[in-house]
């Protein structure tokens, strides 16, 4: 019966119900696209973490969200001193890697520089690389050549699929990592959405030479015999190398998620304006709606509902409409979400927003919270009504 | 029903407003009682307190051995529901359901549910002779046949008593005295029915008739002067509000 009534309260004014609909429906869509742009986040690092070979990477000291960007700091005699003691600690491979960001206000001329040895086999790193164009990388002797355009070429590079459709970067093109250095370009490479696929792969040795740390790269990454071991095996490296950090994959994922978590937080807060926005327009509604219908609402109450009726009555009323919202938000979320990531591919070379299971469950619980909260008043009201007052309105 | 010293005073900000002074009466069943009096008597005011629409100043509601004046908000709801029937001028039919529905509403609240709710409803607006307009919105239904399904809703959880407020004030001569007839038949039905209203026509056809003057019971007169033929004129003689008597 509650139900039907508020069925029937709700489409006696289409035109209202839709309009105030519509306004949940912003507030919640714009909701989902601003924190659908975390979940991409999440979801692209999820997608590299997976493709990740080494079951324990180490850095120097904690590593925390500002590890990947700061310039080497690990001395490579822990290189030394981890390959020694493989056998202790049922180590398979020690890889060192040198991270540089090459950073500019002009995202297409931003390059992730991504050093390791000439011998590393990236397919065991990242289970999905595969090189599409070109050859990976071998030993080059350091030559000065014309296409260097006086700088010395001290390397070759391969450079990730996005990073190349991006920057228009071609097999055969030379890349100055500075005025010391340049590399020529072998191979063009697919890492499925990965960090990879964003990446300039190098030798390592000529971009230590280049960055002036020839003693120092940015973490190793540790290959276990046995990877379920990573956690146990780890916990023994922290006591032996207490001034080392050592991170399995999921210490890492923390560490991201830590700094994703606090992006949220932020776009939740901007995303809190469209919500309040939308509870207004939901608790003008139901203002707008008790006050029409006292009289309804004391009939009701004549026949014997109970004010507790009455309250369950607005509130369904503001939940339904909440809800018809929601469901029409997260619709206009994968849109935006959507659009967002044409954009987004074609700057940066990821889906940077992902409307995920989990948060279309967020946003319809939010919207339902909305609805509820904005829905009191009005049901408050709707229940005081006096019946003697009400049922003699004209 | 019996009310003692019934007084209801509404504190204004221009002073205090004396809308029922003294109200003292035994209601019978099988009877209907009109309560007369001109505006601002304490007519709607005397309905609202007995009705449990309204909690007295003092004074006492008795209805059987429950005391109504002392009943909590929701225990006064269950009593509207399954003791008291109401019948307003307005009608006062739920504008978004349909007949069937508004007969249906109160069956609802009473926690009927599913097929008998629909079938008590239906039989409802049977015996007032609207089950086939029982799909129909308010709006599309005349004043008589509204207040038709307004009786059936008030009768439909077979209440005690059946509160009617100028229940012909809205109607056509025809209709009101269809609607009346129809109380009547309440009446003989064994309950009380109580009839607010300041038409001494239609007052007059009442078993009792109270007269209220400036708040107080100024007289009680008894003896109905209901014609003797209750039949309504041709053509509305079969209608079938007049099985009403036969529930």
């Amino acid at each position: 019966m509650i139900s039907q009534l508020a069925f029937a309260s709700l489409t006696r004014r289409p035109l209202r119900t839709a309009l105030t609909a519509l306004g949940i429906a912003i507030a919640v869509g714009s909701t989902v696209v601003f924190l659908s742009l975390g979940e991409g986040l999440r979801r692209a690092f999820d997608d590299s973490l997976a493709g990740l070979g080494p079951d324990i990477q180490v850095s120097f000291g904690d590593f925390d969200a500002t590890s990947l960007s700061s310039v080497p700091q690990l001395p490579m005699r822990y290189l030394d001193e981890l390959d020694a003691a493989r056998d202790t600690y049922g180590i398979d491979t020690v890889t060192p890697v040198l991270l540089y960001l090459r950073g500019s206000l002009v995202a297409t001329s931003a390059f992730v520089f991504y050093g390791l040895p000439v011998e590393t086999d990236l397919r065991s790193l990242y289970r999905d690389f595969a090189i599409i164009e070109g050859r990976d990388i071998g030993e080059r002797v350091p030559e000065a050549d014309a296409t260097g355009r006086g700088v010395p070429i001290v390397g070759e590079a391969v450079v990730g699929e996005q990073t190349a459709l991006r920057s228009s970067i071609a097999v055969g093109d030379v890349l100055r990592l500075n005025p010391n250095a340049a590399f020529e370009v072998v191979g063009v490479a697919v890492a499925d959405g990965g960090i990879l696929d964003n990446a300039i792969i190098v030798p390592i040795e000529p971009l230590q030479a280049a960055l002036g740390a020839e003693d120092r790269v940015s973490f190793l990454t540790l290959d276990l015999r046995d990877g379920s071991a990573a956690t146990a095996t780890a916990e023994r490296l922290r006591a032996d190398f207490p001034e080392l950090g050592f991170q399995t994959r999921t210490d890492i994922a923390s560490v991201f998620e830590e700094a994703v978590r606090i992006t949220d937080v932020v776009r939740l807060g901007i995303s809190a304006i469209a919500l309040i926005v939308g509870a207004i327009a939901v608790a003008n509604t139901m203002l707008m709606s008790v006050f029409e219908r006292t009289r309804e609402f004391g009939v009701v109450r004549a026949v014997g509902a109970r004010p507790r009726f009455l309250v369950g009555l607005v509130l369904l009323e503001a939940l339904l409409l909440s809800l018809v919202g929601a469901i029409a938000g997260v619709a206009l979320g994968f849109a935006g979400a959507a659009a967002v990531n044409l954009f987004a591919v074609d700057l940066v070379g990821l889906d940077v927003a992902a409307v995920t299971p989990r948060l279309v469950a967020f946003a319809v619980a939010v919207a339902g919270v909305m609805g509820l909260l904005s829905g009191l008043l009005p049901a408050l009201r709707a229940a005081r009504v006096p019946i003697a007052v009400a049922v003699a309105r004209e | 029903m019996h009310a003692t010293g019934l007084r209801k005073t509404y504190h204004t900000p221009a002073g205090d407003v004396h809308a029922l002074r003294s109200f003292d009466y035994e209601f019978t069943p099988g009877q209907v009682t009109a309560v007369l009096g001109p505006s601002g008597s304490g007519k709607s005011t005397l309905l609202n307190l007995l009705a449990g629409f309204d909690v007295p100043s003092s004074g006492e509601v008795w209805l059987g051995d429950v005391a109504v004046h002392r009943l909590p908000e929701s225990r006064r709801a269950g009593l509207r529901l399954r003791s008291f029937g109401f019948v307003f001028q307005s009608f006062n039919l739920v504008a978004v359901f349909s007949a069937l529905q508004n007969v249906a509403l109160p069956l609802g609240l009473a926690g009927v549910t599913g097929a008998e709710r629909d079938r008590r409803a239906r039989e409802a607006l049977e015996r007032v002779g609207m089950l086939h307009r029982a799909d129909h919105l308010p709006h599309k239904l005349s004043g008589g046949e509204r207040q038709r399904v307004a009786l059936a809703r008030a009768l439909v959880n077979d209440p005690a008593v059946l509160f009617a407020d100028e229940p012909t004030g809205s109607l056509d001569s025809v209709n009101g005295t269809l609607v009346l007839q129809a109380l009547e038949r309440v009446a003989d039905d064994g309950r009380i029915v109580v009839l607010v209203t300041h038409d001494a026509a239609l007052a007059g056809r009442a078993d009792v008739r109270l007269r209220l003057r400036d708040g107080s019971l100024d007289s009680i007169e008894h003896g109905a002067e209901r014609p003797s033929d209750a039949r309504p004129p041709e053509p509305l003689e079969q209608d079938p509000v007049l099985e009403l008597a036969g529930r």
